[in-house]
């Protein structure tokens, strides 16, 4: 587990004691998955021999080169949400950027601000708040790194009007050789960061994808990100402490509406309307378990009300309308609304009613995301079923009803999913219903035998979109050497740039696909 | 062994050991190689070496130097374009794409001869898709036949500024043309494609990847992957990666009713002002800003003397602004954002108007012309002196008049009248970015103005990058000028071609490639 000899003094001489360190106190934080555990039941063996932290730019170009000279490898990491950042191989450092954890710019007449890889997204959606602006906050939670997450995926709860996987802008990039690489408008040195293009052939493309570069081509160091109008109050507002707090938005520019279909079908139709007709900020199916797991101020208040509520909170479509332009949008996008509902036959969850008592918040949920931890409180563990391929709305419901359904009920047989029958995912609505995607959430125990089943179930989701020739996404590491023969080879193309841009594999190095199939 | 017989004169000799016939011999014994091993491919009717053919395509509208290709042809499928490609790698041939009818910046001259291939018959209309808002289509489809078809849907194609006749949309979409409606959804407009890549392999991108459009369960719209973001990686690649055979692309819903506003603002600071607040906003669809001098060559049908007097009479900019309504309540919506559109105008001191003052034609000509190809022979830049120059990037609307000023400057120093430049701003996703495009007429058969404008446009591209402009369309010089100025980069570009092009066959020279 330790470094080449010299290594290690050679990063403390570049960065200073401080800021280097191998005590298994500190390294066995970053070898601990919480995610997925039985994937990662061993992940102790792959404690990294040190971590890192670096201050700017030129010192993760310093400890790159060192990583080259000394032939050891490095992850670079945000908040440590996903398994990718666990090293899979011993010799391996991590990079943790929490010293860099500043807003270098925010520009409100062009709307965009630049981070440094340790800004999460409440720290920045505080900050942009305040002069008008706000950004699309993942619903992995406003505690997230914003780089990392958009270089990952970068979907909110308000992607329906502000895009998914579409926030990066000028950025700083360190490759693996230690070079710095500079993305769109940072191309030009005059330029500034306003805009993500390249001059010349365009290599923001290997930053993002449907899942990104995982740290498997280098660092980025600053980022420079779209943020959006929002006509909102300066500070969130917000009454009360986590779990049990209620957000409060001036009515006339933003009103959330949950509405009950009589099916999913017509669901599915109202979603497409809406797209059509160009209204609302943010529309989501939202899933029983969902909210009232958000809502529980305590396991034993959601186990409590459980089996009533999933009857009760059936096929609900969540859509909040935001007043962008003046209080006028949202009467008109009201009456819109109001239409589309009454010829699909939905019915407005009543205000007065507990049903909206418990979903209410939901319009705080989708502008700043807090409640995936408290996703994992109610059964110890808790993820998506996989393969939610990012396509069309009808392509959401198909995936879900076709496969993905047959296989949680599957998990539910054996005792390892909670009962669920509602057969509604939190299924979303991007870039004004252009795209779409869905995610069935499974609830289970964090043990071996229930994590098994899930991660079975999560495999033959991806291998049953595949033979159905419906389409997957978010197959990490590994999991390209199943999808990528079905899919134009991708996998190879992939290896072959990591190779060419990566030969010594320092960074990250079983990403974005790692060298050999897993065995 | 043939006995060398030195060529007497030395700029014809070919090469220093080799007698000249020889040389000539097995020239011509390649050009007929591959003409037979291609004509093997698409049938002998569907490939030409004609002189009079070649050399429409070796040269284009721009100031970059002519190239000739040995070859053009026209293949039928795209099994064909993969066999022609890989053919390409045995022969080491260079292969160049093109669809459109017109050529305008260089990007499908050949730098390095070799064939042609011409997709511009390929005008397939695969799919009109009204519920995901899409349509697939192949490369030789234009913009008036798309929104033709598209009309009867109910939908209507996303439209760059009076594209010409025979542009075509998928090119005009891999090339990132701007579009007239800075919607955020509309920067990155391509769902999937397919893709004939260097290798001559298929690939394609987004859902599509999982099979074939025939095959396929998904509605070939994600657009991510697999893998990388490659339709960011292919747009404004210039067909050095490979050669799209189908895209994919947003067609959004028609509007039901729509309002045209025409407001005239003394700077382009002020119209940039305006915008910037309704960008925020959220409100409208089609929105750009003229200078008199685009305005009257776009509205001038009747020469030179016509250009002036529109120019005379028109505003120093103009910004055109509309508000559409949908199915559901058009003129409510049409209502709420007018209000809006208003309350805004009166915050930033300006008056918009449904006409323009003194030139009443002009509301007319843009209430037709904004879903719609140019329709008059002499394109609109080239009306005034029949050819023209144009210089056009990223920036933002802040800068613009920073931009304006140094190129006007720059006409200064090269005697050439600035108030005959036209100028173009397009904001970008909700203004957060824009493209701004200058169009300097002359007149081509004036062999001292031309050298002029082309010594002018070289300098006043130079000084639009020192102050900041983003050449993300990076064709011919300004590639060179753009990759000078970022050496890793331009590298790492070069690795990522070597991986995927590792005989440089693909369009070589473009982009520095
Ligand atoms: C419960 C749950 C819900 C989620 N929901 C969403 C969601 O709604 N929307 C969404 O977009 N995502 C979601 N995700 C996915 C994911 O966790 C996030 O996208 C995000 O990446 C996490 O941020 P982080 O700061 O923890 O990143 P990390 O986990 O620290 O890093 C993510 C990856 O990026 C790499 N990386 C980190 N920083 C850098 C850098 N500066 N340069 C290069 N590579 C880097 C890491 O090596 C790692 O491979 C969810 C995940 C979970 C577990």
């Amino acid at each position: 587990m330790s470094l080449p000899p010299g290594a290690y003094e050679a990063l403390e001489n570049a960065l200073g004691a401080e800021n280097v360190c191998d005590d298994p106190a500190v390294t066995s934080g970053y070898s601990y998955m919480w995610l997925l555990y039985s994937t990662h039941a061993q992940s102790g063996r792959y404690r990294p021999a040190a971590v890192v932290l670096p201050g700017s730019t030129k010192d993760v170009q310093t400890i790159v080169k060192i990583a080259n000279r000394y032939k050891f490898s490095y992850i670079p990491v945000g908040t440590n949400l996903l398994p990718p950042t666990i090293p899979a191989r011993p010799d391996t450092i991590i990079i943790d950027p929490k010293r860099m954890d500043k807003i270098l710019q925010i520009d409100t007449q062009n709307m965009y601000a630049v981070v440094e890889p340790y800004v999460t997204y409440a720290q920045l959606q505080a900050e942009a708040m305040k002069v008008g602006l706000t950004i699309t906050v993942a619903e992995a939670g406003a505690q997230v790194s914003v780089v990392a997450n958009n270089m990952f995926q970068g979907m909110g709860g308000t992607g329906h009007k502000f895009g998914y996987n579409r926030g990066i802008l000028g950025c700083d990039w360190v490759l693996p050789n230690g070079e710095i690489l500079y993305i769109g408008s940072r191309g030009n040195p005059h330029a500034g960061w306003f805009w993500g293009d390249c001059a010349g052939l365009n290599l923001k493309g290997l930053l993002r994808a449907d899942s990104g570069h995982c740290g498997g081509l280098g660092m980025v160091t600053t980022m420079a990100v779209k943020l959006f109008p929002y006509p909102g109050p300066k500070t969130f507002p917000v009454k009360g402490a986590n779990p049990d707090f209620k957000v409060d938005f001036p009515k006339d520019l933003f009103r959330l509406n949950l509405i009950k279909f009589p099916d999913r079908k017509k669901l599915i139709e109202a979603m497409y309307e809406i797209g059509h007709a160009e209204i609302a900020a943010a529309v989501h199916e939202e899933p029983a378990s969902m909210v009232l797991s958000g809502a529980s101020p305590s396991v034993e208040y959601f186990w409590e009300k459980w089996p009533e509520f999933m009857k009760q909170w059936r096929n609900v479509l969540s859509v909040t309308l935001i007043g962008f332009s003046s209080p006028r949008q949202v009467v008109y996008e009201q009456k819109v609304l109001d239409q589309i509902v009454e010829e699909l036959g939905g019915q407005y969850i009543r205000e007065d009613s507990e049903l909206w008592r418990i979903g209410e918040d939901n319009i705080g949920e989708q502008i700043r995301t807090g409640l995936s931890n408290r996703l994992f409180r109610v059964a110890g563990d808790f993820f998506v079923i996989g393969g939610f391929g990012f396509d069309s709305i009808d392509q959401s419901y198909k995936m879900s009803e076709e496969y993905m359904w047959p296989l949680i009920e599957e998990g539910q047989r054996k005792g390892h999913f909670i009962p669920d029958d509602t057969h509604n995912d939190w299924l979303n609505s991007y870039q004004l219903g252009h795209f779409s995607e869905t995610e069935p959430l499974i609830f289970f125990e964090h043990d071996l035998d229930a994590g098994a089943t899930f991660i079975t179930s999560y495999m033959k989701t991806i291998q049953e979109a595949l033979k159905r020739k419906m389409c997957t996404t978010w197959p990490l590491g590994p999991m390209n050497y199943i999808a990528g023969p079905h899919m134009c080879n991708y996998h190879e193309l992939v290896l072959n740039i990591k190779r060419k841009l990566d030969p010594r594999l320092t960074s990250n190095p079983d990403y974005p696909v790692p060298q050999q199939p897993p065995g | 062994m043939t006995e060398k017989v030195l060529a007497k004169v030395d700029y014809l000799k070919p090469l220093p050991d080799m007698p000249y016939d020889v040389v000539m011999a097995g020239r011509r014994e390649y050009h007929e190689r591959v003409r037979t091993s291609l004509a093997d491919i698409v049938g002998n009717d569907r490939i030409t070496d004609d002189q009079q053919v070649l050399e429409r395509y070796s040269h284009d509208k721009s100031f970059e130097p002519a190239g000739r290709p040995s070859f053009v042809v026209y293949p039928e499928n795209v099994e064909q374009i993969c066999r022609i490609v890989k053919k390409a790698n045995e022969l080491l041939l260079p292969v160049v794409p093109a669809s459109s009818g017109t050529h305008c910046y260089g990007a499908a001259i050949p730098r390095m001869g070799g064939v042609v291939i011409d997709l511009s018959a390929w005008k397939t209309i695969y799919k009109i898709d009204h519920r995901n808002r899409a349509t697939r289509i192949q490369p030789g489809v234009t913009y008036d036949e798309l929104q033709r078809a598209l009309e009867s849907h109910g939908l209507r194609a996303l439209f760059p500024l009076l594209p010409r006749k025979d542009q075509s949309v998928v090119t005009s979409h891999l090339e990132a043309q701007p579009k007239l409606i800075p919607e955020f959804n509309y920067s990155e407009p391509i769902y999937t494609a397919e893709i004939v890549l260097p290798s001559g392999d298929l690939f394609r991108t987004g859902t599509a990847a999982v099979a074939p459009p025939e095959a396929n369960k998904t509605d070939l719209i994600g657009p991510w992957g697999p893998g990388f973001d490659w339709n960011r990686l292919y747009t404004r690649a210039q067909g050095t990666l490979g050669i799209v055979t189908w895209l994919n692309i947003m067609a959004e819903p028609l509007p039901t009713r729509e309002k045209l506003f025409f407001t005239p603002c003394n700077s382009i600071d002020q119209a940039a002002h305006f915008t910037y607040r309704l960008g925020k906003k959220w409100i409208g669809y089609e929105c750009f800003t003229l200078n008199r001098a685009a305005l009257a060559m776009m509205l001038a049908e009747h020469g030179p003397d016509e250009y002036r007097t529109i120019k005379e009479n028109a505003p120093a900019y103009l910004q055109i602004f509309c508000i559409a309504g949908l199915k559901r309540f058009p003129d409510e919506r049409i209502a709420y954002q007018e209000a809006d559109f208003f309350e805004t105008a009166r915050e930033c001191n300006v008056s918009p108007s449904v006409q323009v003052p003194h030139i009443p034609r002009a509301a007319s000509f843009f209430a037709t012309h904004l879903r719609q190809c140019w329709d008059r022979d002499v394109y609109w830049k080239d009306m005034y002196k029949g050819a023209s120059a144009e210089i056009f990037f990223i920036t933002t609307m802040d800068r613009a008049a920073a931009h304006i000023a140094a190129l006007q400057q720059e006409a200064i120093r090269f005697g050439y009248d600035p108030s005959d430049i036209g100028v173009y701003l397009q904001p970008i996703e909700n203004g957060r970015a824009a493209h701004l495009e200058f169009i300097i007429p002359y007149d081509p058969g004036n062999a001292y103005e031309v050298r002029r404008v082309k010594d002018l446009w070289i300098n006043a591209s130079e000084a639009m990058y020192r102050l900041g402009a983003v050449f993300t369309r990076a064709y011919g010089y300004w590639a060179d000028m753009v990759n000078r100025c970022n050496a890793v980069q331009y590298a790492t570009a070069r690795q990522i071609k070597e991986i995927l092009d590792p005989n440089n066959i693909m369009n070589p020279g473009k982009l520095g490639l």
